[in-house]
């Protein structure tokens, strides 16, 4: 009898680890991981029905408001396939976390398949897939002849955008690595400066900063910071700075309880990358530096990033500016909605958190340390590129999954994804079409102005773009040096300390770090 | 149970004589089978006939602990000796010690397991002392007794975000929070409790760290202590009052030895509890674990969580060995440390 109690026992371990590989093994897909082959159209329609259509899974990490701009084209794609009877589900989901947990929850599911057709993710979660080997190369479907698949014209995609979608990776046909096009750009953001005009506008005339347009066009860090010295000195004066907007008078004063300042800047990881990038002399790498091998290698331990810091770490102490953690916040805007800051720089993405009704809204540039010819000029090129998954997919579904990539990008849909959300537009010629121009020209506009000024600030900066090469980590050395902002402008250490506790840091998670001497 | 039921077990229940006679029957069954040398024999020849039942009836909860515990356990083991293990791909490399060297020689390791071991020490029996002195207290009123069990028991049924918001309001670091609110009333200054905007002395993170661990599981330990006292014969606490027995003493004579099991209970379980605090940390000092880069109170399983995350959010993927290093040599620490409490509590419990 114990043998029978041993047996069952033993019968139900196997069955648990039966019910775990299964469940693990989520892929329903018939020929997942099949080597790539570009079908055709006809080979959609021959293997769908409305009965039976193609499944495609989408994830991405939008919230609520982009979703209200994406599911509408979807939904439009799908209509248009079922014209020519091929029938295509998107399921199109929402991860939770941002990017970075949509990030983690492929890398967690990889080995149980529990991925998706498609995606969205910036180069450094690519190079993760790259690494894991569930990445498609797109290069076949781009470059496919049949003209309902193939894109004929990619220079048509802005070209900073374009380069950030090509990878080095081994393909299943390669003998060594080489460069593939991994994604196709999608939504585009970069980093402005958002201010309230009502208050800031009298200081920036009174300084002549503002062009013949009445416009703050090309700020640089010395302007911000004279700039945020009156600010301060009004803010803490016994009659606070006043302004009227839509026939209502505003007061902003000081809270002698609560540390203000009157600049914020959101992002302590970007921050830190523009402003080393502003600081060099262009001719050598100071944040990171991707090896030959595709490895990549930390290189900020430098004069010229302690040059930037120690400029703003000394303009932090005197109160001028912050980042929002320094007093307890997230972001910047939700200090100016409060009028308890009158600038925050952060991303396009974020300009309809910025608006009040208190004061007018403006966007401009982010500051440059200086617009001479031989200055470094930089600001970051953020947002997501789409692309494909070849472990839990097959030649259908990897298909259906590209020509939805092909249908959001094209010019008119970037173009609508754009006008909708405060993305910039992918193509080159929905920069340049009329309906675009039109939607930039109405910056006064009650519903889409927000957008048409933050898309104008970054368009104002466009030759400024920049990223940083992708590399194993790479997002490791972005997270560590967030957290060396604010150990540097919340627990008060050194330039010096900071940047060797996040060597140190960097080291035991076996990132490769270099210092200049 | 087969014998009872094939031999002495009514099927059917007629009239109220054979109810009588059913229920004498099974009265008599029990009896026999506490009392009787002979019934021993008759439970093992039940195991060899119905033994499977018994597994059957287990199933379920056994596949679940084996899916969800028992693999993962056995799982993080066999990586832990596998310092090249790529969890993406699932090649093991060659075996070896190297994690285990790399997490000792790690002195951020030992600083949180310092934190830990400070956190345990100083929270497990304060809480239990607290929670026991409440749970007599609320078993000796008899007028609202009720209404102060409710309001103890709250924080057990409250929603964790409005258990947060409470709780950084109470030690925001700013002006405005409760307890700096009243330090500044007094003349002293304003002490940076929790968050992430200034340097956080070590010793008001430990306080707040400290606080936090008392009431959260104060409602738990209370529920616990509260059935134990609850059991107790009234007849010792009758024979105390004949004998006018001072209270300390029949708190100490009587209500703490009969408790003894749940106190073992409580305090073992509180201690694997404290050794495992992670989420609170995150919660009152950001996702750094306090001070930025410093990570100045980082606790056993935040190590382990730092090289985890490390790996889902595309460091190096070998990492995942290192992290389950540290989950073994943590779950060394308090098997070691539980046994010895079950050692050392031996002659004190009383069951």
């Amino acid at each position: 009898m114990k043998k029978i109690g041993i047996s069952v026992l033993a019968g139900t371990a196997a069955l648990a680890l039966m019910f775990t590989m299964t469940s693990c093994n989520s892929d329903n897909v018939e020929n997942a991981g099949e080597k790539l082959s570009i079908l055709s159209l006809d080979d959609l329609k021959k293997n769908s029905s409305p009965d039976k259509p193609i499944v495609v899974s989408f994830w991405h990490s939008f919230g609520h408001n982009i979703e209200e701009a994406l599911n509408p084209l979807i939904d439009s794609f799908e209509k248009e396939m079922e014209k020519k009877e091929i029938y295509i589900d998107i399921k199109a989901t929402s991860t939770g976390g941002g990017y970075d947990g949509l990030r983690g929850q492929v890398n967690l599911g990889t080995k149980s398949n529990a991925i998706p057709t498609m995606l969205l993710g910036y180069p450094d979660h690519f190079a993760d897939y790259i690494e894991s080997g569930i990445l498609l190369p797109l290069d076949e479907y781009v470059n496919a002849e049949d003209e309902e698949i193939g894109i004929a014209n990619t220079s048509d995609f802005v070209d900073s955008y374009w380069a950030e979608c090509k990878m080095t990776m081994k393909a299943e046909n390669d003998d060594v690595a080489k460069e593939h096009i991994i994604a196709v750009p999608f939504n585009k953001s970069t980093e402005i400066m958002y201010y309230n005009a009502s208050a800031v506008d009298p200081i920036l005339s009174e300084k002549g900063y503002l062009d013949a347009d009445g416009k703050w066009s090309q700020p640089t860090w010395d302007q911000l910071f004279e700039v945020a010295k009156t600010l301060k000195e009004k803010f803490e004066s016994p009659e606070g700075i006043t302004w009227k907007y839509n026939n209502i008078s505003q007061t902003a004063k000081a809270d002698k309880s609560k540390k203000s300042y009157p600049v914020y800047i959101d992002s302590g990881a970007n921050f830190f990358i523009t402003t080393a990038r502003q600081w060099s002399d262009g001719s050598k790498d100071v944040y990171t530096r991707r090896n030959a091998d595709g490895s990549g290698t930390v290189v900020f331990d430098n004069a010229t990033v302690r040059s930037a810091q120690g400029t703003f770490l000394e303009k932090a102490n005197q109160g001028l500016w912050n980042i929002p953690d320094k007093v307890n916040q997230g972001y910047g805007s939700a200090l100016m909605l409060l009028n308890e800051a009158f600038i925050s720089i952060g991303s396009t993405a974020g300009v309809n958190n910025n608006d009040s009704q208190k004061y007018q809204l403006k966007c401009t540039a982010i500051p440059q340390r200086s617009y001479d010819n031989n200055a470094v000029k930089a600001v970051i090129q953020q947002g997501t590129n789409a692309a494909i998954l070849s472990k839990n997919s097959n030649n259908i579904t990897r298909l259906a999954a590209w020509l939805l990539i092909r249908y959001l990008t094209n010019t008119e849909n970037t173009t609508n994804f754009s006008m909708n959300t405060g993305y910039l537009p992918v193509r080159k010629t929905a920069r340049d079409s009329e309906v675009f121009k039109t939607f930039l020209s109405n910056e006064e506009d009650l519903f889409d102005g927000n957008a048409a000024k933050a898309i104008n600030a970054a368009y104002s900066q466009l030759d400024y773009f920049y990223t940083d090469p992708a590399f194993k980590g790479s997002s490791i050395v972005r997270d560590k040096v967030d957290s060396m902002i604010r150990t540097i402008y919340c627990n008060d250490h050194t330039i010096d300390d900071a940047i060797e506790a996040c060597y140190r840091e960097l080291q035991t998670q076996r990132i490769a770090v270099e210092s200049e001497n | 149970m087969s014998e009872f039921n094939k031999t002495e077990m009514p099927t059917e229940i007629d009239n109220e004589v054979e109810k009588e006679n059913f229920f004498i029957k099974i009265k008599n069954f029990f009896v026999s089978k506490v009392s009787n040398k002979k019934s021993q024999k008759n439970q093992m020849l039940e195991w060899k006939k119905d033994g499977w039942k018994a597994i059957v009836s287990l199933a379920p909860a056994l596949l679940i602990l084996l899916v969800f515990t028992f693999y993962p356990i056995i799982k993080t083991f066999i990586v832990s000796f596998f310092p090249s293990y790529n969890y993406q791909t699932d090649a093991f490399g060659q075996f070896g010690f190297d994690s285990y060297a790399t997490v000792l020689q790690d002195t951020t390791f030992w600083r949180a397991m310092g934190n830990t071991a400070l956190m345990v020490i100083v929270s497990v029996p304060l809480s239990i002392i607290i929670a026991l002195l409440i749970t007599v207290l609320l078993n000796s009123i008899k007028r609202l007794q009720g209404v102060y069990q409710v309001i103890f028991f709250l924080p057990y049924v409250t929603n964790g975000i409005a258990f947060g918001l409470v709780f950084a309001t109470i030690f925001s670091p700013m002006d405005y929070g409760l307890i700096n609110s009243l330090l500044n009333l007094v003349g002293i200054s304003s002490v940076h409790w929790t968050g992430t905007a200034y340097t956080i002395p070590y010793w008001a993170g430990i306080f707040v760290i400290t606080v936090y661990a008392i009431w959260n599981g104060l409602a738990f330990k209370i529920l616990v202590f509260l059935s134990g006292l609850q059991g107790i014969d009234k007849q010792y606490y009758q024979a105390a009052q004949v004998d006018a027995t001072p209270k300390w003493r029949v708190f100490t004579k009587i209500t703490v030895p009969l408790l003894s099991p749940m106190i073992l209970y409580i305090t073992i379980t509180s201690l694997i509890g404290a050794f495992k605090s992670y989420s609170s940390i995150v919660a009152l000092f950001g996702e750094d674990m306090g001070n930025g880069l410093d990570e100045t109170f980082i606790t056993a399983v935040g190590y382990i969580y730092k090289y985890f995350n490390s790996v889902t959010s595309g460091g190096n993927a070998e990492l995942l060995s290192v992290a389950s290093a540290a989950a073994l040599i943590l779950f060394v620490f308090i098997m070691i440390i539980t046994l010895f409490q079950m050692w050392a509590n031996k002659r004190k419990v009383h069951y």
